[in-house]
């Protein structure tokens, strides 16, 4: 199973050169079942990503390019009276898929945003009365411009806690660029990526992360990292209980990528920043995410040993 | 960071503190400064709830300059240092309403401490003491929440301020114990002379009436080795030998100066200590003979004792008496002038007096005449009726009531009468024993009169008429005699009910007398001890020996607070944690110890390149703790591998300290 993993990471990283730790930290997002914010500046790489994720887990791929006109019923779909039977049919949104990239997600209003919160965090969705269930896995990997751009919608903090990680990509190294520029597009490459996983494979692999062994020293170790940004003068607001039980299974998953069967505190400060970093808010900026500077204070401050 | 406004807390914390400083100077304020303290609080309080705002600008002057025309106009005939106090308290008083930023705070809560302090001007009792420690540590804990950035729980300050004060707590006793006492560079004058009572240069049967009612402390005794028999405790305070047919009076020439004694190791002699309360007076009231007395006090022939000023604080005295020798012996009758003087009237007194004389045959069968007189007919009491010009007859003959005053005023003249030289002291009878500090409590009550007549082989001869009569007011405490009487203690209620004769009441003052006792001698009076005191514990004192006594336990106190501390953030319940501390503790003198959230990987990946030499131990340590921490294979055997791994990178046998360190963890 690590082999296939292995296999998987490698194969996106043909796509995306020099952005290893970026794969794995989507991997490990997508294997512990969560739901990924890529957040970075236009032509990074972050639609690239997504595909190639989709193309290597074998999962059904619909991507949504949203903008500022964009209506709820554009993602859920709707119900159009049909002439011959006479009844009202509903007609599937492209969100009924297993891999949704939901691109420039805060160009468009909130209640467009909202309908698509609700079904990452339902798992379904309700039109008109009737529930349909969305199929499993679902995975909603959304892209954002940072939020200083011009004519954005900021996610609200409730709304940012339902995605288990924010990762941005950055610009590539000087030799990963000049490898890029060399092999040129890479995106072509990626139909023709070879499936590593099925779906039920990632299903098993989920299991098998979950049961990677944490122990009781990592376990306070998680805790005291929770109480400092509840407790601490530095954040508006502390971390929710999800976004700790966030940090255990993304550590976790983190530990099996890395062959090991047990959580060792480096994979909870490996995640620490993509878990927690849209999840804090420092108390002098207003409206800006709490950034490195404030997650490296975290480290920094709260000890590994008790 | 001075500008920032008080948090709510804080806020309430600085009222607090003002009124438990202000509290105890009411009773000797005008009544107005407290009335104005209260409004300032209560002003601060309501903006506090939002109903109110801070006073203006000059609203707030002209209530300054109010309380300051306010202070002069009641202290216009001069109060000493209450003046100051006053001004102190009203002033902080007044600062309460602008208590709004921080650094209004820190004038207020600086000013507390001052006025804290200033409360043991007025009273020095244990009670006061155990009240300003309170204060003290209320004030810190104001201060604290002053400093404190963020709202916290009300407690929380007084919690941390507690914490703070104990290492504190020590270093005060040592500094009170060890610091040289410098003498006073002023006098604080609080003009207490009114009214305090005492046994007066005269005597006037009906003065000691007065004196009996007071339950107040007149001094305490303690003995080195055993004390005498209650029956024996005349303490001699003035002796009364000019008679001018009412009173009696001090003698008023000079009385000779008794010679130095230089022999002060006398075993046949009571060695004790008074430890006198002001009496606005100089006499000290002592046993005879006196053997032993300090250099600074006079002791005189007639066997009193005197200090060259007037009492005025509590003073302490070590003296030394024998009870067993006569004094007076060298005189003839010739020199009893004075004592054998019998002024005009009392006739019918001089009358009975001779014809006694002429039915005995020697002074003793005499003084045994003048007990039966007394046996018959005589009552003791504190309320006898007034007696007019001619006292002692109309005390032997008429009224035959009165209380030790008459009797010995009535004896001294009989004795007179037929030419033996006689003369009245005063002084205090008895005292109560306590048995928890071993010591003699003797109150005013306990005053009492008796006299003393010379004879020629035996020098001056104490009797106690009184005692003939009324035997029980010698070999009792006065307490118990007296308590019976109405108009003992009639003044005072609460003690007339302290003094009854219930067992565990007794019990409890006597507990209580005890502590103040101690209190008095050991802290209040420790300049007395203190040389005595350090001497018994350092040996002989130097400069060099003192300096240690005082830096030695200051030392040891910072140092054991930092290892405490140390110790909590260091310590911790997990063996390998404690391990690598230790480690890292060895390394943070080369500045590679571990940085905070640094893990242990990390850590030793980080000493192995500065220590390449021991490269392979350090990964062997960091795959050992993660195995016993994380891949929860924790068994002894990992365990003491890990300890001899980090044993062998601390090149554990070379340093002995490193060697200390390391087995202790």
């Amino acid at each position: 199973m690590r082999d296939k993993l292995k296999q998987l990471i490698d194969s996106v990283g043909e796509i995306l050169y020099g952005k290893e730790e970026q794969i794995k930290q989507a991997v490990t997002c997508l294997i512990s079942g969560g739901h990924l914010l890529i957040e970075d500046e236009p032509g990074m790489g972050k639609t690239s990503l997504a595909h190639a994720l989709a193309q290597v887990m074998s999962l059904d791929f619909q991507r949504l390019q949203f903008t500022s006109d964009m209506l709820p019923a554009d993602i859920i779909g709707v119900s159009i009276f049909n002439g011959n039977s006479g009844e009202f049919v509903y007609h599937k949104g492209p969100v009924f898929t297993q891999l949704l990239l939901a691109d420039e997600i805060n160009r468009t209003t909130p209640k467009t945003q909202s309908a698509l919160l609700e079904a990452m965090e339902e798992g379904q969705v309700s039109v008109e009365g009737e529930t349909y269930s969305l199929p499993t896995p679902f995975f909603v990997i959304a892209t954002q411009n940072p939020i200083s751009q011009y004519g954005t919608f900021p996610l609200p903090e409730s709304q940012l806690d339902r995605f288990l990680m924010r990762i941005q990509l950055g610009y590539p190294s000087e030799q990963a660029e000049r490898e890029l520029l060399v092999g040129g597009d890479a995106r072509k490459k990626i139909p023709s990526l070879t499936p590593c996983l099925t779906p039920a494979e990632l299903l098993e692999l989920r299991d098998l992360c979950s049961e990677v062994n944490v122990s009781g020293s990592v376990l306070d170790y998680i805790l005291r990292l929770i109480r400092f940004t509840r407790d601490a003068t530095h954040f508006e607001f502390g971390v929710s209980p999800r976004g700790s039980l966030a940090l255990l299974n993304t550590a976790k998953t983190w530990a099996f990528l890395h062959g090991r069967d047990y959580v060792v505190p480096e994979d909870v400060q490996a995640m620490l920043q993509p878990v927690f970093a849209h999840r804090l808010r420092g108390v002098k900026e207003s409206g800006e995410y709490a950034g490195e500077g404030y997650i490296k204070k975290i480290l920094t401050q709260v000890d590994v040993l008790a | 960071m001075n500008d920032q406004q008080l948090t709510r807390t804080a806020l309430l914390w600085q009222l607090l503190s003002v009124v438990i400083v202000t509290l105890p100077h009411i009773p000797h304020l005008p009544y107005w400064i407290t009335l104005v303290v209260i409004l300032c609080i209560v002003w601060r309080l309501m903006v506090y709830l939002g109903r109110w705002s801070l006073p203006p600008k000059w609203l707030k002057t002209c209530l300054v300059l109010a309380a300051g025309v306010g202070v002069l106009a009641s202290y216009k005939e001069g109060g000493g240092i209450s003046v100051t106090v006053a001004l102190l308290v009203v002033g902080f008083g007044l600062k309460v309403i602008e208590l709004y930023h921080r650094r209004d705070s820190l004038i207020v809560l600086y000013v507390a401490y001052l006025v804290a302090s200033t409360i043991f001007l007025f009273s020095q009792s244990v009670g006061t003491a155990i009240y300003v420690i309170l204060a003290i540590i209320i004030v810190t804990s104001a201060l604290m929440s002053t400093n404190l950035s963020r709202e916290t729980g009300f407690i929380y300050p007084l919690k941390r301020s507690v914490l703070m004060l104990i290492p504190a707590f020590p270093l005060m006793v040592v500094l009170f114990m060890g610091m040289p006492r410098l003498g006073p560079l002023w006098e604080v004058g609080l003009d207490k002379s009114a009214a305090k009572t005492g046994l007066a240069d005269t005597m006037i049967p009906g003065d000691i009436t007065r004196l009996t009612r007071s339950a107040e402390v007149a001094f305490r005794v303690r003995f080195d080795g055993e004390a005498p028999d209650q029956t024996k405790l005349y303490w001699r305070s003035i002796v009364l030998s000019d008679f001018d047919g009412r009173g009696w009076l001090k003698d008023e020439e000079k009385v000779p100066k008794l010679p130095r004694n230089r022999d002060i190791k006398d075993n046949r002699a009571f060695h004790y200590e008074v430890i006198l309360e002001s009496n606005q007076r100089n006499y000290i009231p002592v046993l005879d003979y006196l053997s032993a007395w300090p250099s600074e006090l006079n002791a005189y022939a007639d066997m009193t004792l005197a200090s060259k000023t007037k009492i005025v604080n509590r003073e302490q005295y070590k003296i030394s008496s024998r009870l067993d020798r006569g004094f007076g012996l060298d005189k003839t009758a010739d020199d009893f002038a004075k004592e054998l003087h019998i002024p005009l009237g009392n006739n019918e007194a001089k009358r009975l007096a001779s014809s006694w004389w002429q039915e005995s045959a020697t002074p003793q069968a005499f003084i045994d005449k003048m007990k039966q007189y007394y046996h018959q007919n005589f009552n003791y009491s504190l309320t006898p009726p007034p007696l007019g010009d001619d006292s002692i007859s109309e005390f032997l003959f008429e009224t035959k009531t009165g209380f030790c005053g008459h009797f010995a005023s009535a004896s001294a003249f009989l004795l007179r009468s037929v030419g033996i030289p006689a003369r009245v002291v005063t002084g205090y009878q008895g005292g109560e024993w306590n048995p928890y500090e071993n010591y003699f409590l003797v109150r005013q009550y306990d005053a009492h009169a008796w006299i003393e007549a010379w004879f020629p082989e035996q020098g001056w001869v104490r009797m106690d008429p009184t005692a003939w009569v009324a035997p029980d007011r010698v070999e009792k405490p006065a307490d118990d005699v007296l308590s019976k009487d109405n108009a003992f203690l009639q003044d005072n209620l609460l003690s007339a009910w302290s003094i009854s004769n219930n067992q565990i009441l007794m019990q409890i003052r006597h507990r209580i007398e005890a502590l103040n006792y101690g209190w008095h001698r050991w802290v209040l009076n420790y300049h007395h001890q203190q040389k005595g005191l350090l001497e018994h514990l350092l040996g002989a004192l130097s400069p060099l020996k003192l300096a240690l006594f005082l830096l030695v336990p200051f030392s040891l106190v910072i140092s054991l607070t930092l290892l405490l501390l140390n110790y909590k953030k260091k310590r911790s319940a997990n063996p390998a944690d404690n391990m690598i501390n230790a480690l890292s503790a060895y390394f943070a003198r080369e500045d590679m110890a571990r940085r905070t959230g640094e893990t242990v990987t990390h850590y030793c990946d980080r000493l192995a390149q500065y220590k390449p030499e021991y490269a392979e131990s350090f990964i062997r340590v960091s795959t050992l703790y993660e195995d016993i921490e994380y891949g929860q294979v924790c068994d002894a055997h990992r365990l003491t591998q890990l300890k001899q791994e980090i044993g062998y990178c601390l090149n554990v046998n070379k340093n002995l300290l490193v060697r200390l360190q390391w087995f202790l963890t």
